[in-house]
C-alpha cells in the first residue's frame, strides 16, 4: 500500500548512484526483496514509470530478485523455509526460531550507459 | 556498464528516524509507537494509560490518521497536548511526518510521548519512526491467528497487548497458544492481556511502561 513513497526513495538512490558514476542513462535497476516485505513488484514498476518521467531513469526496466523467508531453529540450529502457516522446526518440532532472511529490501545494482 | 549500489531502499527514512531518536533521547523523552489494526482499541488504551500516568509523567501524544482530528480531540480533553498528523491517504506514518510533528511540541516539557500510528498491521512495520519502544495491540475479536498472517509486525515490536479480553468468553481466542507462537517468533517480546474497558490487566502494562526510562 505504500509503494509510492518507497518508489520515490528508490528513484532518488538510483539517480544519485548514476550521477556519481557519470552515467547519462539508467537502463535497468536490480532490486532485492525478501518475501516478508509487504511490497508488490508490479506496483513499484507502475509508480516508477510515472515518477521517472523526464529523468535519466525514464524507461528503465526494474528487475526484482525475491529472497524466501528462512528461519533458524534455536534448539537444533537448522535453517529452513517455513512451509505454510507453521514455523515449527521440521527436526525437533519446537517453535522457537529466529528469522535469518526474508526482510531484505535493497537496491543491488544498476545497468547504466 | 553495471554499478553495484547495495543500498537499503528505506535508508532515507531510516536516517530521519535515527535523527528523531537522537532528538528524543537528548530531551530525555521516552517515545512509544503504538500500532494495530483499525478498531483494536489504541485510542481507548491510550486514554486509560494517560489517566493513570498523567500525574506522574509529563505526557504528549502524536495522533496519526488518514483524516480527521477525532482522536487528537479526545486526548486534548484529558488535558494532554496532542498533535494530529493527517497522512492524506498514506497507510502509515514515516519518520519525516514524525519529525515535522516533533517541531510542534515543546520537547523540554515531555517525559513520555505516545505516537498512535495509522490503523494497519502491514505498512507501519516497514517504517521506522525513531521511537525507542514499538508496541502493538491485537484485540480478541481479531483472532489468535494474526501472527501467522502478519509475521513482520509481530517480530518488529517490543510488546504486544492482547486487548478487549472482556470478549474472551465469546471467542475461540486461545491466549496460551497465541503466547507460544509469538514468543517462538520473538523471544524478547512482552505480552499484556488486558481490557481497557473493565481495567483487568491494565496495571501490569502501566507498571512495565512506568519502569521504562
Amino acid at each position: 500500500m505504500h509503494e509510492l513513497s518507497i518508489t520515490q526513495q528508490l528513484l532518488d538512490i538510483s539517480l544519485n548512484a548514476a550521477k556519481e558514476a557519470g552515467a547519462t542513462t539508467i537502463k535497468s535497476i536490480n532490486i532485492v526483496i525478501g518475501d516478508m516485505a509487504s511490497i508488490i513488484d508490479d506496483c513499484i514498476q507502475f509508480y516508477f514509470d510515472f515518477l521517472s518521467e523526464n529523468t535519466i531513469a525514464q524507461g528503465a526496466q526494474l528487475s526484482f530478485r525475491r529472497i524466501p523467508m528462512t528461519v533458524r531453529c534455536r534448539h537444533c540450529d537448522i535453517t529452513f523455509t517455513p512451509a505454510g502457516e507453521t514455523w515449527e522446526c521440521p527436526q525437533c518440532q519446537k517453535w522457537d526460531v529466529e528469522i535469518t532472511a526474508g526482510k531484505e529490501f535493497y537496491l543491488d545494482s544498476l545497468e547504466v550507459e | 556498464m553495471k554499478i553495484t549500489v547495495l543500498q537499503n531502499i528505506m535508508s532515507a527514512n531510516d536516517q530521519i528516524a535515527a535523527r528523531n531518536q537522537e532528538l528524543l533521547t537528548k530531551n530525555k523523552i521516552l517515545a512509544v509507537n503504538i500500532m494495530s489494526s483499525p478498531g483494536a482499541g489504541k485510542t481507548t488504551l491510550l486514554l486509560e494509560t494517560i489517566r493513570r500516568l498523567k500525574n506522574k509523567r509529563r505526557i504528549s501524544v502524536i495522533e496519526a490518521d488518514i483524516s480527521s482530528t477525532i482522536d487528537a480531540d479526545k486526548i486534548i480533553r484529558e488535558g494532554v497536548p496532542a498533535v494530529q498528523i493527517n497522512t492524506g491517504g498514506e497507510c502509515h506514518i514515516d519518520a519525516n511526518m514524525v519529525s515535522t510533528a516533533l517541531e510542534k511540541l515543546n520537547l523540554q516539557e515531555i517525559d513520555l510521548l505516545f505516537i498512535e500510528n495509522v490503523g494497519n498491521l502491514v505498512c507501519p512495520a516497514e517504517f521506522k519512526i525513531g521511537t525507542q519502544k514499538n508496541i502493538m495491540l491485537l484485540s480478541v475479536p481479531e483472532g489468535d491467528d494474526k501472527p501467522y498472517k502478519y509475521p513482520l509486525m509481530f517480530t518488529t515490536v517490543d510488546a504486544v497487548i492482547i486487548s478487549k479480553i472482556d470478549y474472551l468468553p465469546l471467542s475461540d481466542f486461545n491466549i496460551q497458544s497465541f503466547k507460544d507462537v509469538v514468543t517462538g517468533m520473538n523471544p524478547q517480546i512482552q505480552i499484556f492481556p488486558l481490557s481497557a474497558k473493565t481495567g483487568e490487566g491494565i496495571d501490569t502494562w502501566i507498571k512495565w511502561l512506568d519502569t521504562m526510562e
